[in-house]
């Protein structure tokens, strides 16, 4: 499964809740919901809206305790040709 | 033809878009949204904008697979063979669409990479098209010529 364009979870560290206070601007919390833009091998790029733009904040793996992706979610509609 | 995404991504266009509109236009969020906004000490607002975002790209990946299945559809048909296209799915976990043909009274399941359908829907790939054939011959009975 690839991460990239998912609305994620994050659960982080200690020490990356304070950074992504300081440096993106986020609340300091447990855990963020964000938009993965992609994942390399340094971690994960974020989107973050901030009050000059959108921003690409990465995530280091290390600060990553955990991620949380939703899947049970299912949308259909019937289609006539 | 039934049409369904299971799972959910939010594109870059939509994510821009949802962060643009004004408050007015977002979604109200059920409890259980509230609920996990407030869980994460995120602004209800912004939570708003990420649902907002996800229906938006929703409503494109259904029309994405809804588009595959049409050229599916057509494109069994102008091999000669009788199988109707009964429903397409795409797995986005797993990236991938599952779909059904009716062929000789029973329903059979075809399985298709998203990243040929991708290639094809995106990039008009012709090598991808060639192997989208080849699973129709190999699948539905046609006799494949190298």
């Amino acid at each position: 499964m690839t991460l990239a364009q998912r609305t994620i979870s994050l659960i982080v560290s200690r020490e990356a809740r304070e950074v992504l206070s300081v440096s993106a601007g986020l609340p300091e919390s447990d855990s963020y919901l964000l938009l993965v833009d992609e994942t390399d091998d340094l971690g994960l790029w974020a989107r973050v809206e901030r009050e000059d733009g959108e921003h690409l904040v990465l995530i280091r793996w290390e600060y990553v305790l955990a991620i949380d992706v939703e899947v049970a979610k299912q949308r259909e509609f019937g289609f006539q040709q | 033809m039934d049409v369904s995404v299971y799972g959910s991504r939010v594109f870059g266009d939509d994510w821009r878009e949802a962060h643009q509109r004004p408050a007015s236009d977002l979604p109200a969020l059920t409890l259980a949204q509230q609920s996990r906004a407030k869980q994460l000490r995120m602004p209800e607002e912004e939570y708003a904008r990420m649902v907002l975002a996800e229906q938006l790209s929703t409503d494109r990946l259904i029309e994405r697979t809804a588009a595959f299945g049409n050229l599916l559809d057509r494109s069994i048909k102008s091999r000669g063979i009788d199988a109707p296209v009964r429903s397409v799915k795409l797995d986005d976990l797993h990236e991938r669409y599952e779909v059904e043909v009716q062929a000789n009274g029973t329903r059979v399941p075809l399985t298709i990479d998203g990243r040929l359908v991708q290639d094809l829907l995106e990039r008009g790939s012709a090598e991808a098209e060639a192997s989208l054939s080849r699973i129709i011959d190999l699948t539905l009975g046609r006799r494949v010529i190298a």
